[in-house]
């Protein structure tokens, strides 16, 4: 493995240990949240996709940086681990320079319009109170 | 000088249904990534569909009432069992990788220990807590019917 390739392989690594925990909060905040009850995540009480729910999250500066770094590090994991998948295909050297750059184009689109939605997101809620 | 043939020692997808002598570590081998494969397809469908909420209150609850039912349920919970077989067997993996789970490497004397025996107790270990994890979703899924 490459010295660049060893790099990317441990940013991997890391940044699935840090979605453990980022992912993990999500999932008990959206689909546990009847068996812990955590209200900070759903302060309007009832389901956490009303509306009086995602207008509070949306509004909270921590959860539209808690959206970024999720996107970001999630992003990351996931299409790192799609491309190994795809390299592990023995594509040619041109396919593979393909892949690479088709998922880095990918990564940043998803990465820049989910930001832009955490942010407006934001805008959205309060322009509503 | 002869050529040598070389072999790119990589097998493919047909690596992840016949990798050689299978013990349970291999089929989670295959379990972790296609678990992982449906949850980024699933995860760039969600970017999309939770971006509704910039837009107005309106479009999302118009946007949520059009993923909700029966089908959509199913499909939320097997992508929330897909979560905890990956987050947990992930964990696993990178506690392996970076020698947490394994030890310090030790000079081979014989009887060899098979670094596989050290970490099938965390195997174990793992899987029994996503099946904690999967059961509590369950409920909250389909019995606490918050959603």
């Amino acid at each position: 493995m490459s010295s660049n390739n060893t790099r990317l392989w441990t940013w991997h690594v890391l940044a699935g240990l840090i979605l453990v925990v980022l992912l993990g909060l999500h999932m008990f905040g959206m689909h546990l949240n009847d068996l812990f009850h955590l209200e900070s995540l759903n302060p309007e009480g009832g389901s956490p996709i009303d509306w009086a729910n995602v207008a509070a999250r949306a509004q909270a500066i921590g959860q539209v940086v808690f959206y970024i770094l999720f996107l970001g590090f999630a992003l990351y994991h996931g299409l790192y681990g799609l491309r190994n998948i795809l390299l592990e295909l023995n594509p040619s050297e041109g396919m593979a320079k393909f892949i690479s750059r088709g998922i880095l184009i990918a990564g940043v689109i998803l990465f820049a319009f989910g930001t832009w939605a955490a942010i407006a997101a934001r805008s959205t809620a309060l322009a509503a109170l | 000088m002869p050529e040598i043939k070389q072999y790119p020692n990589k097998l493919g997808l047909k690596g992840w249904v016949v990798g050689g002598k299978w013990g349970p570590e291999r089929y989670l081998y295959t379990l972790h990534r296609v678990t992982g494969l449906g949850i980024l397809l699933y995860f760039v469908m969600h970017i999309f569909v939770t971006a509704t909420r910039s837009i107005s209150q309106e479009l999302w609850e118009r946007t949520m009432a059009g993923v909700s039912g029966t089908f959509f349920l199913v499909g939320e919970y097997l992508v929330f069992v897909a979560f905890a077989f990956h987050a947990l067997n992930g964990l696993r993996l990178a506690l392996i990788e970076l020698g947490v789970l394994t030890g310090p490497a030790e000079e081979p004397i014989y009887p060899y220990k098979s670094s596989l025996n050290v970490q099938r107790p965390y195997m174990v270990v793992m899987m029994i807590l996503a099946a904690a994890v999967v059961l509590a979703g369950g409920y909250d899924f389909f019995i606490a019917t918050g959603h």
